[in-house]
């Protein structure tokens, strides 16, 4: 992992296959997000070295669930396992990037899962990760989106439950320099999918938020703006709430802004809004 | 004593001329004009018919359906239709009948009769209820207290989802132990210093710690099997309890919106229960209408108009209005069913393409003819009927069982292998009327054992009508009614005239009218146009002449290729001198509404024989089994007639030459008798005379059909060739009433240039062939010497002796010709 010193345009959109519930869905919202921003896409999957030694352990099982006895595992079983999901995933990349005219990659890494996967971040990358369906809270995905910032230009949330592949794109606009990079990705997110707009101002007076939606629209272009809501800043519950109503297709925010700086209001942000959040890290001043 | 010729048989005279064309007098018609006339208002010459439609259409008892029959043309629809009319104007409307959603077993909907006029009330007010519930609904879920009692609920779940977890991970973290994702799902993995233990460590280690680890592992892996099992279940809790909450929430207002529909039809008991599964149903699945406005972004294609009752998800609570019946001073229906399928008749259920799959539901069900005229009328063509697969046997299990139970084709061959319904049947209450000509009615009545249960009333449309004076004025009323109702000029008097000897000719009988309205419709409606053309006012009887020659003049090529055929010489057919053993014969050929008569040569050979007439056409598979029954007819004539103490050795060959298209009807058998005759006798035949008429055993000549062609056939060769005054046609006498000749023969006829000859027996008719008496046998049984009958049996006599001594062995004596001894 290198430290940023000024943050590169976004050049590739990196998806961590692994051991993901969700294989097709998440790809198919990293490819939406590839084209809109004209990116690469690259899958990575990382082989546990872990797992590697517990496979040869005599008493290793797997749990799965729904299934109600335990099976074997051993280095031969795993290894298909692993074969079979390289496979898939090489289909599904295959299906739905070619359909979207993104170039794909697929790369297999061997090491000790997460820490592996952080460490083949690069500063031009848009970081997708999804919350596992068992075993992992959204904290825990926070954590892990800002362990990825620390390189990555931006992450992306998949929380466990995502609602629809319908809706408005929904920006978030504290203001600042990242806010207009919010504003600038919503723009070519909306375009892409041919959704509409809808601009969530935080701003703790009237003035800023006049400066802020006209800076927001001036940099939408034509892309139609159905609603421009108002927050307060800590403005408790009032933006999860409108998050609900929008029942919005994607979110894109300021990972260091407002309402994401921090992990509680993140958390209740990320379950309300039942959509893929898309965290631009923004770029270091001068 | 030998009978002598000239005491047996007087000279046969040619018809006169009022004979030939019974003409209608203007004068008598008493009017100037049709327009002095009014409209009939009821149905001319079918007192029978209408009188079997009154019946049937008013008793009730199950079986009393109806058979119209009768042939095309004869006013049987025109009739129907306006008794029915007429009787279902003062009968009350049936009820309406709806189809709607079984909430218990989705794919048997439920079938309710209301009261006329309330199926597109219940419709309206079923969509105005969803669509009011849709936009309250939603309203009701905006609210800060829902959404904060959701996410409650939901927050609730995520806890308990990752309580569930974190416990089970601070357990094993505890005793060293890391829970580790797999490809295929969770493991559990002893750990030593951060790593897990590799299996050269575990091992090397000592026997007791090693199979502690492993109970460790193994008590672990239960507890994480206890979480994974529970999972599903938190899942199913938070799916109840958020149900509950929005049933909570929507209960008041569907119960409120279900309330109002019920009162607006308080009175009808099958709706009041609908509307309580309804109410059940939409407290169970408020969550449809929150997932309604994404759900309709999110397709590409929107239904114009009714995009709610086109949503799959509302559309169980839709009403299909079947059969609606509240149109006001309607009452009960008429229907004529012009495309009887199987679909047609019963109904059908309609599927919808989804995903590549064929699906359905309870509003793609389609009404049928029956659900249509059901409390009503049915009228059904009934060849097109039997024509399309299933339909018969359908309409005939539905009228059997008394009610309405939609199949499809597919079904009914096992097919269908997709989703379909099992809509409940609907009681069938319903008059069927089949319109068909006579032969299918009794067809079905031979074949089919079920019609006569079915249908028990035959309505018989009489094709003419007898040409009285009576007749005749209501005829002319009928022509002026037609000319109103399609609005045609008025006709004058003598067009009028000329119209009721055009139905006589049509009728082929100088004593009938035809009845087939539609050519008499056709006739006027082209009399009309040339009238227009001409610009006359009204319709005058040149302009019928006019139509009526220039439709024989658009269907006649064939005619003038056969008759040039004869005038150039190809076909052979003589119009003078005399011939031993050749006759001209006549036949008709029809083409479609147009036919037209011409001779044709029948040549007859004689020699000794075993006692067999050859019919060359039979023998080469070219006569049909009426012609050939007529040739053995006159077989049995002559062996009955002639020679009766010797046995019959002649042989004889009898063919229509340059025929090739085959020879059916008996109408050529006094024909190929004369020609037989002629053979025999060795007299020839006047080639200036065609001859027509069946004849039976005994020498009678008989009636034949297309008497008025076959004469006009024979006039126009003569004509081409120029008529000589001894020209003519021999026909049967009792063929005469149906003379309705062409003006232009009966004119010539007039003249005495041609001559129509109306016989009764064989002998009249060989008397004038070959100017030679006939001859009756005298009180010595024998026949005049010289006579036509005379001489054919000496002939015969001779062939039996020739044959007899033939038989004779050598040595032994001749018999005497005389005695036979």
């Amino acid at each position: 992992m290198t430290p940023a010193t000024a943050r590169p345009p976004i050049s590739r959109v990196l998806v961590e296959l692994g051991v993901i519930p969700d294989g097709d869905r998440v790809i198919g919202i990293a490819c939406d997000l590839a084209a809109a921003i004209q990116a690469e896409l690259h899958g990575l999957l990382v082989e546990d070295e872990a797992l590697d030694d517990l496979s040869g352990l005599p008493f290793a099982h797997t749990v799965l669930p729904g299934r109600a006895r335990p099976e074997a595992l051993n280095p031969e079983l795993l290894r298909q396992a692993y074969e079979r999901q390289a496979a898939s995933c090489r289909r599904t990349l295959s299906a739905r990037a070619g359909g979207s005219q993104v170039t794909w990659s697929l790369d297999t890494a061997r090491g000790h899962g997460t820490a592996e996967f952080l460490a083949r971040i690069s500063r031009s990358d848009l970081v997708v990760l999804q919350q596992h369906s068992l075993g992992q809270s959204i904290r825990d995905l926070i954590g892990q989106a800002r362990s990825a910032a620390v390189v990555a230009s931006g992450v992306v949330l998949i929380g466990r439950r995502i609602g629809r592949e319908s809706g408005p794109v929904v920006a978030i606009d504290d203001g600042d320099e990242a806010g207009a990079e919010t504003i600038t990705l919503t723009a070519r997110l909306a375009r892409r999918l041919g959704a509409s707009v809808e601009l969530f101002i935080i701003a703790d007076d009237d003035r800023s938020a006049r400066r802020i939606e006209a800076r927001a629209m001036a940099l939408l272009g034509g892309v139609p703006v159905t609603a421009v809501r108002r927050f307060a800043d800590r403005q408790d519950g009032a933006l999860e709430d409108a998050l609900g109503r929008s029942a919005p297709r994607f979110v894109v925010a300021d990972i260091e802004g407002a309402p994401f700086r921090d992990n509680e209001t993140a958390v209740r942000v990320i379950r309300a809004a039942l959509a893929p959040i898309i965290l631009i890290k923004p770029r270091p001043a001068g | 004593m030998t009978g002598t010729p000239e005491a047996a048989e007087p000279a046969l005279a040619s018809l006169q001329t009022e004979r030939l064309r019974t003409t209608c007098d203007p004068a008598i018609l008493g009017f100037e004009s049709t327009a002095e006339l009014s409209p009939l208002d009821s149905f001319v010459g079918q007192d029978r018919a209408i009188g079997a439609i009154r019946f049937g259409t008013s008793i009730k008892q199950p079986g009393f359906n109806l058979f119209a029959l009768g042939a095309a043309g004869t006013g049987r629809r025109t009739a129907i239709r306006s008794l029915l009319n007429d009787k279902a104007a003062t009968e009350p409307a049936p009820d309406d009948w709806v189809y709607v959603n079984n909430f218990e077993t989705a794919h048997k909907p439920k079938a309710l009769r209301l009261p006329p006029g309330t199926a597109v009330r219940l419709r309206d007010c079923m969509n105005a209820l969803i669509d009011d519930l849709a936009a309250a609904i939603p309203a009701l879920f905006e609210s800060d207290d829902y959404r904060a009692r959701r996410r409650a609920i939901d927050e609730e779940a995520e806890e308990a989802h990752e309580k569930a977890f974190d416990e089970l991970r601070k357990k094993a973290d505890a005793q060293s132990v890391a829970i580790l994702r797999t490809p295929m799902g969770f493991a559990l993995a002893p750990m030593r210093d951060e790593q897990v233990i590799k299996p050269e460590v575990f091992n090397a280690m000592p026997r007791e710690e090693r199979e502690a680890i492993e109970a460790k592992i193994a008590a672990l892996q239960e507890d994480l099997e206890a979480v994974l099992m529970r999972l599903p279940m938190i899942q199913k809790e938070h799916r109840d309890r958020i149900r509950a909450l929005n049933s909570e929430l929507a209960g008041a207002t569907i119960g409120l919106s279900i309330d109002q529909a019920k009162k607006d039809f308080a009175t009808i008991e099958v709706v009041q229960e609908h509307l309580e599964a309804v109410r059940q149903d939409l407290v169970e699945n408020t969550q449809i209408f929150l997932e309604e406005a994404s759900a309709g972004e999110a397709q590409p294609f929107t239904m114009g108009g009714s995009s709610r009752q086109n949503d799959p998800r509302f559309r169980r609570y839709g009403v299909n209005v079947l059969v609606a019946n509240g149109e006001p001073g309607r009452g009960a229906p008429v229907v004529f069913e012009e495309h009887p399928t199987l679909a047609n008749i019963v109904g059908r259920v309609e599927h919808l393409s989804q995903m590549g799959a064929l699906v359905t539901d309870f509003m793609l069900i389609k009404a049928g003819a029956l659900h249509r005229a059901n409390g009503g009328y049915l009228v059904i063509d009934a060849r097109r009927l039997l024509t399309q697969p299933f339909s018969w046997d359908a309409l005939k299990r539905n009228l059997g069982a008394g009610c309405v139970t939609i199949a499809s084709a597919a079904e009914e061959l096992s097919l269908l292998t997709t989703i379909s319904l099992e809509p409940d049947p609907i009681p069938l209450e319903v008059k069927v009327v089949l319109v068909g000509e006579r032969m299918l009615y009794y067809l079905l009545v031979s074949l089919d054992p079920d019609f006569s249960d079915l249908f028990k009333v035959q309505a018989d449309f009489d094709e003419e009508l007898e040409r009285s004076e009576e007749n005749t004025e209501l005829y002319a009323r009928l022509i002026a009614t037609i000319a109103i109702r399609e609005g045609l000029r008025p006709l004058t008097a003598d067009g009028v005239a000329r119209v009721i000897d055009e139905a006589a000719r049509r009728a082929e009988d100088a004593e009938r009218l035809s009845l087939r309205m539609g050519p008499l419709a056709d006739l006027l409606r082209e009399a009309d146009f040339w009238s227009g053309e001409d610009g006359h006012e009204r319709i005058t009887a040149e302009d019928i002449d006019h139509a009526v020659k220039q439709r024989i003049r658009r269907s006649d090529r064939i005619r003038e290729r056969s008759l040039e055929q004869i005038t150039r010489g190809n076909v052979l057919i003589d119009t003078e001198g005399a011939v031993t053993g050749q006759i001209n014969g006549l036949a008709v050929t029809g083409l479609g509404n147009f036919s037209f008569g011409r001779p044709s040569r029948i040549t007859a050979r004689v020699r000794m024989g075993a006692g067999k007439v050859v019919d060359i056409e039979r023998e080469v598979e070219l006569g049909g089994p009426l012609h050939s029954k007529g040739v053995l007819i006159l077989s049995s004539f002559l062996s009955a007639h002639y020679a009766l103490d010797r046995p019959m050795s002649l042989w004889a060959s009898l063919v229509f030459e340059q025929s090739y298209g085959g020879v059916d009807g008996d109408s050529a058998s006094s024909a190929e008798l004369y020609a037989l005759l002629s053979a025999l006798a060795d007299l020839p035949l006047r080639q200036d005379l065609a001859v027509t008429g069946s004849v039976n055993q005994i020498g009678q000549v008989q009636a034949i059909g297309g008497v008025n062609q076959k004469i006009e056939g024979f006039f126009d060769i003569c004509a081409q060739r120029g008529l000589t005054g001894r020209q003519g046609v021999l026909i049967p006498a009792s063929n005469v009433k149906h003379l309705m000749l062409r003006e232009d023969v009966v004119a010539a006829a007039a003249d005495g240039r041609f001559h129509i000859y109306p016989v009764e027996t064989i002998d009249q008719g060989i008397s004038l062939l070959t100017g030679v008496p006939a001859g009756r046998r005298g009180d010595d049984r024998r026949f005049p010497e010289g006579s036509v009958n005379g001489r054919v049996e000496a002939r015969l006599v001779e062939f039996a002796t020739s044959r007899r001594e033939f038989a004779i062995r050598p040595g032994e004596q001749a018999p005497d010709p005389e005695t036979g001894t």
